[in-house]
């Protein structure tokens, strides 16, 4: 114990300190503080409320104004004036049955695609991990390249799907798919749900790993078949993250005409105009800020009420 | 030099009350061991004690300085943990000199310290190393020459050892045993453990429910508990308690009157009527030894052997059970019906609020 | 014998299998990718030809010239590459302070803010990005890069906190401490242990972000109207809309703006699932 002792200093009562006491500076002492959590957070909230909740209550506050930016003569308040016009604005109804549609079809084909392409990812296998990053790679592309590429690819004279689909048998003819108006917001879908699907597929692939295998190998020693227990065992355990990502999606889709604006525009007529896509344009195209701003406040407040009964209802089923 | 003193020191989180009032004087050099059970707060009594946990009243004190209204960094301590909080992007080196690096010590001398501290704990060749590439042992080694390295006033240890395998355990209790004494510094040892307590502590402060229950050095604490929950807690196996009815004896100490009529003459004096009777499992004898001791009887119900020891649990009448030690290679069997002695000076009365009755 | 073998023969079978499912997902997912690719890289004639090639007969880089020196690309580049990189830069000293004081330290309406910092998500984009429009046309800020910086942070500083949150609270707070008792402060601790230990999520999670603000569309239609600030996104759409740009440039402008996206996803796509996907592990 040699070393010890040579490390021992100072003998006797004084002992000679070898290691000074450490002194904070000013800002090392601020952040020992209590309110140092508040003045960290502080830079976030100003930001938060300049730049999100202040223009929000200004949104909300619009919906209840005229204000045209063609026609400043007309500024003022209007109380509820656009919101009665909503309720008799036939392409407010037609958009909402289009939202519907294009909501439920894509987030229903993304989740069913997800959930396949996540029960084939997951396993041990070489190649398995790379395959897992690539098929990510749809959902970091922007909508502008996506839709593009797809628009390009279902050209009715030189799209490569019509090619394929026709020496496949599957088409005798090439076909617009954009110009017809059944056929528009379907094709639409489709390419949504290309763009979207990895998103559950990232996130149900993640889940399904965390799954412990001594679940499965309970139900196998239960005698549970492959499907029983996908359906015991694996679809349990996703469900709350199902429930979540879900209402994430939905609320994205909600909210982002994107992807219509550039594959159609809306059109053919108005075969393909959502909600937001109708809110946009009007504040894009005709400066109609005040219907605009009311139009978002009703698509709001629909998926304020969607959500909480969504999250209720998923609550009660599983009681 | 360097002690510590705590006086009325109180933790709460909202209304509810961890530490409720901590007086205790730490004397500079000793070793002292905070033992408990899990939720009684001595780990956050260190935290404050280190300031990683506010307090909300109260005074802390180290040498001559008052500290709670220091920062962690300045008081001058050094502190071990649990999962030993090696930082994981450093090198071990530079996990030792991380403190003197703060204390804006030379790079030289940076250098001769960690050198030194290093080969005391048999860390020479690992210096280069990730602590992610250490052994638990290893990594224990590296938290504790961390906080040598600094040379601070006092040494926390937030329960270092329950982290290890038990071989691992005994060897490291040994070697922090050798490292105060060879530093000759204050530590604050935190543990849950009464055999860790007993082995490495100059003094022992048994805490339950935020409060000091006993303050004494580990034999007296033994000897003599100054409440059931000490009593109950220092010492394994735990010490049996039976109800008693207590009379006032000729000699003037307590005559008790246990379950099944045994009659035992505590030397204590007597404070009331009813009393909880307390006496070792190693303190009982059994066999030859038992002529002219009060005894009890029972049957063996569990027969534990530890090799060196064997636990022989009794069940007496009406429900209780005593626990009583022999020796290893005791033949005492299963279903056996035991009689067992108790010797008066080894046993003890505890009042219905708790509180030992004193001894003459 | 015969039961091994067949036992063997079914799970080589179903070895087989898991490689076709996997396959057919992996082409469905990327084959777009790589037509736009196919087509940046065929003649302009070949393109239109009514006869469909798959490869390319002839290879040419005609497409990438053209677009890169015929049109404002590169500006359009730069412009997104300046406000991303505000946005970004925004996002990391601002979010991580939010981020590290939400993770660390436990405050009367902690949960509150976090939720809202949620609910915020739920708002419509054009219900923001029109009081956007007025608020940054009185400041001054309507088709200024920096506006259009700010504009994303909107949707995307809520984002950052939530997912460097999630890397910091992987971070044990038992580290901090040592850092603390062995003579740092609070700060000191932050920046010398716990910011390095979180560098990798914080990479991951700026890339995030970069992608979120280099990809995005909407507003930067709305709030850009020149070619003073219009990102590519805006730029590129433009083209194609109102000048009916030709396949082959589309396609490989579409592949110039995607490089960037793509490089950075590989590089940090492990840390990066790892915390997308945190809330999913935890259940």
């Amino acid at each position: 114990m040699t070393a010890l002792s040579e490390a021992r200093l100072g003998d006797g009562d004084r002992r000679v300190r070898r290691v000074p006491h450490v002194r904070l500076g000013a800002l090392g002492r601020l952040s020992e503080r209590r309110g140092w959590a508040w003045l960290l957070l502080l830079p976030s909230l100003v930001m938060i409320l300049a730049i999100i909740l202040y223009p929000t209550g200004y949104g909300l506050w619009l919906g209840l104004h005229e204000m045209r930016l063609t026609r400043p003569d007309r500024d003022g308040f209007v109380g509820l004036k656009h919101f009665i016009a909503i309720a008799d604005d036939p392409i407010f109804w037609l958009s909402l049955r289009n939202t519907l549609v294009w909501v439920v079809g894509s987030v229903v084909g993304e989740l069913a695609l997800g959930l396949a392409a996540a029960l084939v990812l997951n396993k041990d296998l070489p190649g398995f991990k790379l395959a897992a990053a690539l098929v990510l790679l749809p959902w970091f592309l922007p909508n502008v390249v996506a839709g593009n590429i797809w628009a390009m690819m279902l050209d009715p004279r030189l799209g490569v799907i019509n090619d394929v689909l026709v020496r496949m048998g599957v088409l005798t003819t090439y076909r617009a798919w954009f110009a017809e108006p059944d056929l528009a917001l379907a094709a639409a879908m489709a390419v949504e749900i290309w763009h979207g699907f990895p998103f559950f597929a990232l996130l149900l692939l993640a889940a399904l790993k965390a799954i412990p295998q001594d679940l499965y190998e309970a139900a196998a020693c239960d005698g549970a078949k492959a499907w029983d227990q996908f359906v015991h065992v694996t679809l349990p355990q996703l469900r709350m993250i199902i429930v979540a990502s879900v209402v994430l999606r939905v609320i994205s889709l909600v909210n982002s005409p994107e992807i219509l604006l550039i594959l159609t525009g809306g059109g053919p007529g108005r075969s393909t105009q959502v909600l937001s896509l109708y809110a946009f344009l009007k504040a894009y195209k005709e400066f109609n800020f005040g219907y605009a701003s009311a139009l978002a406040t009703v698509m709001f407040l629909l998926l304020m009420l969607f959500s909480w009964a969504y999250v209720r209802l998923s609550n009660v089923m599983r009681d | 030099m360097a002690g510590l003193q705590l006086r009325g020191v109180r933790k709460s989180f909202g209304s509810l009350e961890v530490i409720r009032g901590v007086d205790l004087d730490v004397e500079d050099r000793s070793f002292v061991v905070f033992v408990g059970p899990s939720g009684c707060g001595k780990s956050t009594l260190l935290r404050m004690i280190a300031g990683l946990e506010d307090i909300s009243a109260g005074e802390i004190a180290i040498g001559e300085r008052r500290v709670d209204d220091l920062a962690p960094a300045e008081r001058g301590i050094a502190m071990v943990f649990q999962s030993y909080a090696l930082y994981p992007h450093m090198s071990v080196r530079e996990n030792m000199e991380f403190g003197l690096r703060m204390a804006g010590v030379g790079v030289s001398e940076r250098e001769g310290f960690v050198t030194r501290a290093a080969r005391t704990l048999r860390l020479d060749g690992l210096l280069e190393r990730r602590p992610r590439a250490l052994s638990g042992g290893q990594r224990q080694r590296v938290a504790i020459g961390r906080a040598i390295v600094r040379d601070p006033d006092v040494f926390l240890f937030d329960e270092p050892l329950s982290n290890l395998d038990a071989a691992l355990r005994v060897q490291m209790r040994v070697e922090l045993a050798r490292l105060h004494h060879d530093l000759q510094r204050t530590m604050i040892y935190v543990t849950h453990d009464q055999v860790e307590a007993m082995t490495l502590a100059d003094r022992i402060v048994v805490l339950d429910a935020g409060r000091i229950e006993q303050v004494g050095a580990p034999m007296d604490l033994y000897r003599s508990p100054a409440n059931l929950f000490v009593a109950g807690f220092i010492g394994s196996p735990k010490m049996n308690f039976l109800d008693a009815v207590v009379e006032t004896a000729p000699d003037g100490g307590a005559r008790a009157r246990l379950p099944g009529g045994t009659v035992v003459d505590v030397p204590v004096r007597p404070r009331g009527e009813r009393a909880t009777f307390g006496v070792r499992p190693e303190h009982l004898v059994h066999g030859a030894q038992t002529a002219g001791l009060p005894s009890l009887r029972g049957r063996a119900v569990v027969v534990e052997r530890l090799g060196g020891a064997t636990l022989v649990h009794l069940a007496l009448d009406g429900d209780v059970t005593v626990t009583l030690q022999v020796a290893g290679d005791s033949e005492i069997r299963l279903d056996e019906t035991v009689e067992v002695g108790i010797r008066p000076e080894t046993t003890h009365l505890f009042g219905p609020e708790g509180n030992a009755w004193p001894r003459d | 014998m015969a039961v091994v073998r067949s036992r063997r023969a079914r799970r080589r079978i179903g070895v087989v299998l898991s490689y076709a499912a996997m396959l057919t997902i992996v082409v469905f997912a990327i084959f777009p990718i790589v037509w736009c690719l196919l087509v940046s890289l065929k003649p302009e004639s070949e393109i239109v030809s009514a006869q469909m090639t798959y490869w390319p007969r002839t290879v040419t880089f005609e497409n990438y010239v053209a677009i890169w020196t015929r049109s404002n690309f590169p500006t359009l580049i730069m412009n997104s590459v300046v406000t991303t990189t505000i946005t970004v830069a925004i996002c990391i000293v601002v979010g991580t302070l939010a981020s590290y004081a939400i993770s660390r330290y436990r405050f009367r309406g902690r949960s509150a803010l976090m939720l809202g910092y949620l609910v915020v998500r739920m708002f419509p984009a054009v219900m923001i990005i029109i009081p956007l429009f007025i608020v940054m046309r009185g400041f001054g800020l309507l088709d200024s890069r920096l506006g259009l910086a700010l504009a994303y942070t909107t949707f995307l500083l809520p984002v950052f906190i939530w997912m460097m949150k999630g890397y910091l609270d992987a971070v044990p707070p038992e580290i901090e401490d040592a850092a603390r008792v062995d003579g740092s402060s609070r700060i000191g601790a932050m920046v010398r242990v716990v910011l390095p230990l979180v560098l990798p999520g914080l990479v991951a999670t700026a890339v995030f972000i970069a992608i979120g603000a280099w990809n995005e569309y909407l507003i930067a239609l709305m709030l850009t109207t020149s070619t003073g600030s219009r990102t590519w996104p805006v730029g590129l759409q433009l083209m194609v809309g109102e000048f009916q740009l030709p396949w082959g440039s589309l396609a490989a402008g579409g592949i110039i703006s995607i490089i960037p996206v793509v490089v950075l996803f590989v590089l940090v796509q492990r840390v990066m699932v790892k915390g997308l996907t945190a809330g999913a592990v935890k259940g």
